[in-house]
């Protein structure tokens, strides 16, 4: 099977965007980001070798941890430089066409589509929100609550002096009922949260919590959610993200942004 | 460290590598999906398992080896 002759790489979509603006921007193959455009859509692509960027050896790239940094981060510079020159469509990571050709295709063909969703991310922005919690902690804040009552009514400590079979095993159950009441409380914790958020939001999504054993952070991630904001609100709505999870009783949160709007590039109708 | 009585928060300095995690969770399962008539399609699901698995890789040196750590959002 002959190689394919050419590789395009799409990184995001816009209207009527120039190349004056792209001049001097390198992309994931070093090359010169290029404008390419169609009609009223421009698709900022990069011309790579198809040889390098095939799927398998771009599967190999990514699989590698250190080339997949490489990689996620120069898609992302060059999306954001589009992001600052007017609302950009994203284009998942490692979207590769055998030719300009069939880009111009993609974007006649769609055009509509993708029209509607530029106008509909025109001045907004995502906006990420983390929070963490400490389920022990809840659960102790809850007990302290005059109001608060153990499940079975049956969690009371046993004397630690007490080392019978039957102690043990009531220790035993207290601490895992203890344990399950603060993963609940954290997980409410983490609801809370983004109920309160999203009337604040024209969209939102919720992307999977990190484990924090992998990211060595403390605590439990409760909440990993992207908002579509106004982008003029995005302080307002960092302040509010902030007070939420203060008063939801987390221990910790993390507003990050403002991101383009990789979490709502495929919602045009949302 | 607790914000249960005080409402005060701790905001987490970004570290690269959380800041990786966070771009990761964008590019790979983020932005405009095409499918068909490209030259590469992934499947996304298996690709973010394995980014995650060699980013826990890179953060830690290989230390949590967890398989179903992956904790997905409630729906």
């Amino acid at each position: 099977m002959n190689p394919p002759a050419g590789a395009t790489w799409v990184y995001a979509l816009s209207r009527n965007l120039g190349q004056a603006g792209l001049d001097g921007l390198r992309g994931i193959g070093g090359g010169q980001v290029r404008a390419l455009a169609s009609s009223q859509l421009t698709a900022v692509v990069e011309s790579v070798d198809p040889g390098v960027f095939s799927a398998e050896k771009l599967q190999d790239r990514l699989t590698d941890p250190a080339d997949l940094e490489l990689v996620a981060r120069r898609h992302h510079d060059v999306v954001v430089a589009v992001a600052a020159l007017g609302p950009a469509l994203p284009f998942r990571l490692a979207t590769v066409y055998l030719s300009d050709e069939r880009v111009r295709t993609l974007l006649s063909e769609r055009c509509d589509e993708f029209c509607r969703a530029l106008g509909w991310l025109a001045d907004r922005t995502e906006c990420g929100v983390k929070a963490w919690a400490d389920p022990d902690a809840l659960n102790r804040a809850r007990r302290t609550q005059p109001s608060a009552r153990s499940p079975d009514g049956q969690l009371a400590r046993p004397g630690l002096a007490d080392h019978s079979g039957a102690a043990y095993l009531a220790r035993r159950r207290a601490e895992l009922a203890a344990r399950a009441e603060g993963q609940r409380l954290a997980a409410r914790c983490g609801e809370e949260i983004h109920a309160s958020l999203v009337p604040l939001a024209a969209a939102s999504r919720l992307h999977p919590l990190h484990d924090t054993r992998a990211t060595g952070e403390a605590g439990l991630q409760v909440l990993n959610a992207a908002y579509l904001v106004d982008s003029a609100s995005l302080p307002a709505f960092a302040g509010s993200a902030r007070a939420v999870a203060a008063r939801a009783g987390a221990c910790e949160v993390a507003v990050t942004g403002p991101w383009p709007a990789y979490s709502f590039a495929d919602r045009p109708d949302a | 460290m607790s914000a249960l009585t005080t409402g005060e928060l701790a905001t987490r300095t970004p570290h690269p590598h959380v800041a990786l995690v966070d771009l990761l969770d964008r590019v790979l399962a983020g932005g405009v999906v095409i499918a068909g008539d490209v030259t590469l399609s992934i499947a996304d699901v298996e690709l973010v398992r394995i980014s995650l698995r060699a980013l826990v890789h890179s953060v830690t040196g290989g230390i949590a080896e967890h398989d179903g750590g992956l904790r997905e959002t409630p729906t």
